[in-house]
């Protein structure tokens, strides 16, 4: 059991009456004893609802008893997906998807636009405004948010109306003026700024075609509200993955908008933040596949692109973002975990008591314990590391050798329940350095983003040769003891760091230190040499370089230890 | 020893850096400085 279980979140004193289901005839969040929303008598006190902040629809689910389904398994059989043999033809991505137990429902953006208020699963469908999704239709916008009253998502229809407003102004091609800076603008429509990288920038007018061609997903319109859709409830929820996952756009709708049943209590980007349930949303769309385009990022390197970053939007004329390298750096922490997040049953304790969880239902007159969101959600959440981790372990080395780490690095902070570092977060399967090298696939070829002596086949692409202190690589460096030792594990570690740099500052087009090493096997290496052929002009440059090549040459060559040591 | 600090794994980061001699600035290949111990992931001994 989680650590919610354990030391759960103090209890607001009425906090009986907020968990959940929304369901025709029943008003939700209420209790049977008093009668429903605006009841007196039950109305919390600010001061006592600070932490009862909107709900996310998944808490809606009575039926929590039940497991999350692992959307994604990896498969060891025949059947497994197989990965492509050829560095530079798209890889196959067959059985990296997710399992969807409920219809993705969605309704055109038109009809999006055109709402007055949010409207039911079943008023929509009865209409059939709400229809299911294929992916065939794409360009759907994943709009996830919090319920600002018990019993309707968006009763004064603020939300809905700030999603309008900033979808219309990205429809008129004016999406750059919904960012304040430059750089949110171009960390959206680059994703990351990476020169190596070079994902295909987005236009305001691809964006405006976006959505006005566009599709909507949205909990009270995709999901079954009724009270005997338990079951159908619990499948969306399942479902969530492949949901985020087949969407184009992740919209986070987080006005500052205060909850009509908690005076003085409001949902915004904070509260939206600290939802459990929203940072699984969050955690989906972040564990997206990456998908390969046609061309090369460098020689041999075929070329990719990732999701687009999520959507904050604050206010109407008003989103930020985030880029792939903040959120790694900055976001990808123990404390906004999703199990670091706020679940309303680890709020109350995870105790049933009479009219108060699910009010209404079966269940709900039992009493007794009700089970951990955390623990139902957390196959799910680790698969979806797993299968992020699987997919680019079928990319060129290059790739994984840029990118690979920094998921297999983030997997067991991201799955942690304790925000503070009390070491169980640590991966218990580490131990050694082999541990390390096994874990992390260190192989000549991967550290290096070198290609690999051809056939390149993954999985299979470490270097047969072991790196000792006379290979090629291996850098004399004086007053290192590890290499004066002749240790392989010792010196590895700088060996390959170096190596790595040297790779990067040859695409930066400098002096590299990988080619000072004359690594026979380092393909990419030559063949930047030849492509990136010096300027004629710039000749100051190039003697530098020059001198400086000869120079490292000679003095590897002629370093004591090495010649003393090596044939 | 960089990924190892992009872990958070303070036991393995003291393990190469103890036993196999690795140098604690292999680290800052992962960030700025070792933000992310600054950020909270670890805080360093």
């Amino acid at each position: 059991m989680g650590a919610c279980c354990t030391s759960p979140a103090p209890v607001a004193p009425n906090a009986d009456v907020t968990d959940p289901p929304n369901r025709n005839g029943v008003p939700p969040f209420t209790t049977t004893a008093s009668g429903g929303k605006g009841s007196k008598g039950s109305k919390p006190t600010p001061a006592s609802t600070q932490d009862n902040q909107g709900r996310h629809w998944a808490e809606n689910s009575a039926n929590k008893k039940r497991a999350a389904k692992a959307p994604w398994q990896m498969k060891t059989d025949a059947s497994a997906p197989k990965p492509s043999t050829d560095a530079c033809e798209p890889c196959n991505d067959q059985g990296f998807d997710f399992a969807q137990t409920f219809p993705m429902f969605v309704m055109k953006m038109k009809t999006f636009m055109e709402l007055k208020t949010m409207r039911s699963h079943e008023d929509m469908l009865a209409e059939g405004k709400v229809f299911e999704w294929t992916p065939s239709m794409g360009r759907v916008w994943f709009m996830s948010h919090q319920w600002t009253s018990f019993s309707h998502p968006d009763p004064a229809a603020e939300q809905l109306t700030v999603a309008q407003k900033l979808v219309k102004t990205i429809m008129d091609g004016k999406a750059r003026s919904i960012f304040a800076t430059e750089e949110e603008w171009q960390g959206y429509i680059t994703r990351e700024a990476n020169r190596f990288l070079n994902f295909p920038e987005l236009t305001a007018e691809q964006l405006a075609e976006d959505a006005t061609k566009g599709y909507v997903w949205l909990d009270y319109a995709s999901v079954p509200q009724a009270s005997e859709a338990e079951e159908q409830r619990a499948n969306a929820i399942d479902s969530i993955p492949y949901y985020v996952d087949h969407a184009l756009v992740f919209l986070a709708l987080v006005p500052r908008v205060e909850h009509k049943d908690l005076p003085g209590v409001f949902c915004d980007y904070k509260s939206w933040q600290s939802r459990g349930w929203c940072r699984l949303e969050t955690q989906v769309h972040e564990l997206r596949l990456s998908t390969n385009l046609e061309g090369e990022i460098m020689p041999g390197v075929g070329k990719i692109d990732v999701p687009r970053r999520p959507l904050i939007v604050h206010s109407a004329d008003y989103a930020t973002t985030y880029d792939l390298f903040d959120n790694f750096y900055m976001n990808w922490q123990r404390k906004n975990s999703v199990f670091t997040g706020e679940f309303a049953c680890c709020r109350l304790g995870h105790k049933r008591t009479a009219g108060t969880l699910h009010a209404g239902s079966k269940a709900a007159d039992k009493g007794g314990t009700i089970p951990c969101d955390k623990g139902r959600i957390k196959p799910l959440v680790r698969a979806l590391w797993e299968r992020k981790i699987a997919h680019m372990k079928t990319q060129h080395p290059m790739l994984q050798w840029m990118l690979l780490w920094r998921w297999v690095t983030h997997t067991e902070l991201l799955m942690s329940e304790n925000a503070e570092d009390d070491g169980s977060a640590d991966d218990p399967a580490l131990s050694t350095l082999e541990d390390i090298i096994t874990k992390y696939n260190i192989g000549d070829d991967v550290w290096f983003g070198v290609v690999p002596r051809p056939p390149f086949k993954p999985g299979t692409h470490r270097s047969a040769e072991p790196l000792t202190p006379c290979s090629p690589l291996a850098l004399p460096v004086p007053g290192r003891p590890s290499h004066v030792k002749g240790s392989v594990f010792l010196g590895a570690p700088l060996l390959h760091t170096v190596g790595a740099q040297g790779v990067v500052a040859r695409l930066q087009g400098g002096p590299t230190l990988g080619n000072r090493a004359q690594r026979p096997d380092a393909r990419v290496v030559r063949q930047m040499d030849g492509a990136r052929k010096p300027k004629p002009t710039n000749l100051t440059l190039t003697v530098t370089v020059a001198l400086t090549l000869v120079l490292s040459l000679t003095l590897s060559r002629t370093s004591p230890e090495r010649s003393s040591r090596c044939p | 020893m960089m990924y190892m600090v992009a872990e958070g794994n303070l036991p393995m980061v003291q393990m190469l850096h103890e036993k196999h001699k690795v140098s604690l600035t292999l680290g800052y290949m992962w960030g700025i400085t070792l933000l992310d111990f600054a950020a909270g992931k670890r805080a360093p001994p």
